[in-house]
């Protein structure tokens, strides 16, 4: 997979602090607007643990530790525009205390949703939080896209044990490097590459990466799951086995996602994301 | 309760039993116990020595599962709280004198988690025993969010009237099986094997109906250890006991040792032997407050998240009440189709009143009327969402609503709030 999160360094920025008294709202979807693309905050959740020691003379110490994690998606607004995603990059994360604007460290990664519709999703894990503090001040980075991405369909005749043959479209290039038999099984290893303008994306969520085996008549045989390798943006290599093919196989079919054109940067900045908060005090028991 | 090795070796000697009819503690008891808040019953004090909250608690945005939609398409509406609280109270038991340590089974105990409703502990052991005092751990795995003071915690001890140390020691140089009996006690080595540097062995305990024993040494499940010729002690490698029914007056354990490089003399048996009739004694503790360092705010299960019409049955609903107006305006002039929440929180119920929030559909001038409002006073919030698709995007404080104001509404007139503005989204 070519998308990744980055995390980087912080920027500080000015704010404000919500009222000592306000009350609890309900609250929005945190989301903004990067180019052609939404950053939306799909969950945060919270951990907490504040423990109370009494020590010998009766007076209480208190200690408290406090996480966050920030669950993101990013959507296309053209579903074509989805696969020209290249990187979520969230950069910097703070937090007002104390009157000042402090950055707060954050790891993160990828967050896999099978048939989904965002283009990405990520989390952001913030292992030490300020305790006292009711958002986050902002969160800040940039969706980098490419100019376009075509999706493509290759297909590759096979005849017999000739390997030979080669697809090719709008400069993507796939050959067939290995076609075993193994019992009722067929072991397909293909090696899709393209120019150095253009990356190669695997865009189906199939579970066999857009590898299809046909026979002579057309038929697919039943995927059995496999492995991608991409050593580089230009380069993907495929393994995938195969069973219940009738016949012989005669074509070994990839759809793939070609991008291309300049990288484009859309940077975002989300402000005053509000975190979950404990409730109101219960009346007094009788 | 633990023991110290070498302490116990060194005072209880090779006796097959100790004392006559108390438990002998090593170390320094009686002193007043410090510590945090605590309470007595009948001369034992229970001392709270620290309180832990754990919280959980989750904002989601996601529409439910199946639904996903681009939120190019979909409305973007209110998320959804949730969470989880639970509590784990460490408490130590200090006895009026020393030897009466043993005597403590355990502690039952509840406080109020509302008015009328009771929160029920769950009561563990601690690895963290000590000689003076007995520690458990109170935990309730789900306590109300809201909760930010545990009162009413009450309970009762339970202590039995009579309990002794028991030390039994079965030599190993004679023939098998070999047993020892103290007070009803009875431990037997059925059989023993030595290979290598590893021995070994099985082990039968059976007590008198009516007795507790209990094995206040962890490192030696049923209390068994290995003493060599020179007086070693060793505990198992490894144990396993027999399950033990409801009623049952004995257990099998297999223990074996290893490292055990000269020869072995016996097979120690250590068992506290409590028995008679548990005695119940009640007792209370102080309010423990929960403290929340983040300032609380209303809760999320009431009807705050729940933007509903008003009208009979509403808490708000009052026939012949009074009016509210509010409106809502863009500084580009264009308010694209939305709803306004329109939120109120009765003053003279007090600060820590709840939220309702009114979903409005505002008219093209962007005004909005409420009718039938309950008399009374009033602090009143405004949040505006668009409907998805519906032109320029519109700002206000991420998450938040517009500023908190005071209005009073009387009867059969009309009040209103301050206008909501909204900015264009850059």
């Amino acid at each position: 997979m070519n998308r990744r999160v980055l995390l980087g360094s912080l920027v500080v920025a000015a704010g404000s602090r919500l009222a000592a008294d306000e009350p609890l709202a309900p609250v929005l979807r945190p989301e903004v607007t990067a180019g052609p693309f939404k950053l939306c905050i799909d969950r945060i959740l919270q951990s907490r643990s504040v423990v109370t020691t009494y020590r010998a003379d009766g007076s209480p110490m208190t200690e408290q530790s406090r996480s966050l994690q920030v669950h993101m998606a990013v959507y296309a607004r053209d579903p074509g525009d989805a696969a020209r995603l290249a990187a979520l990059q969230v950069r910097g994360l703070t937090a007002e205390t104390g009157g000042r604007v402090i950055d707060v460290s954050h790891n993160g990664g990828l967050l896999e949703n099978p048939d989904d519709t965002a283009s990405i999703r990520a989390y952001v894990y913030i292992q030490s939080f300020p305790r006292d503090v009711r958002e986050i001040r902002s969160l800040f980075g940039e969706v980098v896209a490419f100019e376009r991405s075509t999706p493509l369909e290759i297909d590759v005749p096979i005849k017999g044990d000739d390997l030979s043959n080669i697809g090719e479209k709008e400069g993507v290039r796939v050959t067939v490097r290995e076609l075993t038999r193994e019992g009722n099984n067929w072991r397909v290893r293909i090696l899709a590459t393209s120019s150095s303008s253009a990356v190669v994306l695997n865009a189906v969520q199939d579970g066999a990466y857009g590898v299809s085996l046909l026979n002579a008549q057309g038929k697919a045989a039943e995927a059995n799951g496999g492995t991608l390798i991409q050593s580089a943006a230009t380069q993907a290599q495929y393994l995938v086995v195969f069973s219940g093919l009738q016949g012989e196989p005669a074509t070994v079919r990839l759809r793939i996602a070609s991008r291309g054109g300049v990288r484009r940067v859309h940077p975002f900045k989300m402000e005053h994301i509000p975190l979950p908060e404990r409730t109101a005090p219960l009346p007094a028991p009788r | 309760m633990t023991f110290c090795k070498s302490r116990r070796n060194s005072v209880w000697g090779s006796g097959a039993a100790l004392g006559a009819a108390t438990l002998a503690l090593v170390g320094a008891v009686g002193a007043a116990p410090g510590g945090g808040p605590q309470g007595a019953a009948e001369g034992y004090r229970i001392v709270v020595e620290r309180v832990q909250q754990s919280e959980s608690l989750t904002l989601d945005f996601a529409p439910g599962e199946g639904r996903e939609v681009s939120p190019f398409v979909r409305p973007n509406s209110p998320g959804r709280r949730s969470g989880r609280h639970s509590l784990q109270v460490a408490v130590a038991i200090h006895p009026p004198q020393p030897e009466l340590l043993g005597h403590v089974e355990r502690l039952e105990a509840e406080a109020l988690a509302a008015p009328g409703v009771p929160l029920k502990f769950s009561v563990y052991p601690t690895d963290d025993a000590g000689r003076d005092a007995k520690r458990l751990q109170l935990v309730a795995p789900d306590v109300p969010l809201q909760l930010t003071r545990l009162r009413g915690i009450r309970g009762e001890l339970l202590v039995y009237p009579r309990a002794r140390m028991v030390r039994l020691d079965l030599p190993l140089k004679g023939p098998l099986p070999v047993s020892r009996e103290v007070d009803g006690l009875k431990a037997t080595v059925t059989q023993s094997k030595v290979t290598g540097e590893l021995l070994s062995a099985g082990v039968q305990i059976q007590w008198p109906a009516g007795a507790s024993v209990t094995y206040p040494n962890s490192e030696a499940p049923g209390g068994v250890q290995l003493v060599t010729a020179s007086g070693q002690l060793i505990t198992p490698s490894g144990t396993s006991a027999s399950f033990v029914p409801a009623g049952a007056l004995s257990r099998q354990f297999g223990v074996s040792f290893s490292g055990v490089k000269e020869a072995p003399a016996a097979i120690r048996v250590d068992a506290l032997l409590r028995s008679g009739t548990m005695r119940r004694i009640p007792f209370t503790l102080p309010d423990l407050e929960l403290p929340d360092q983040i300032r609380t705010a209303p809760d999320s299960n009431d009807s705050s998240d729940d933007p509903r019409p008003l009208g009979p049955g509403h808490p708000l609903y009052a026939a012949g009440g009074g009016i509210l107006t509010a409106s809502v305006s863009s500084s580009s002039g264009k308010l694209p189709a939305g709803t306004l929440l329109l939120g109120l929180s009765r003053l003279d119920e007090g600060p820590g009143a709840g939220w309702s929030w009114i979903e409005l559909s505002p008219d093209t001038a962007g005004k909005v009327e409420l009718r039938s409002l309950a008399p009374g006073r009033y602090r009143a919030r405004l949040l505006w969402t668009a409907e998805s698709g519906a032109g320029e995007s519109l700002a206000q404080p991420t998450g938040g609503a517009g500023p908190t104001q005071e209005i009073e509404i009387i009867a059969g007139r009309a009040a209103a709030t301050a206008p909501l503005k909204l900015e264009p989204n850059r």
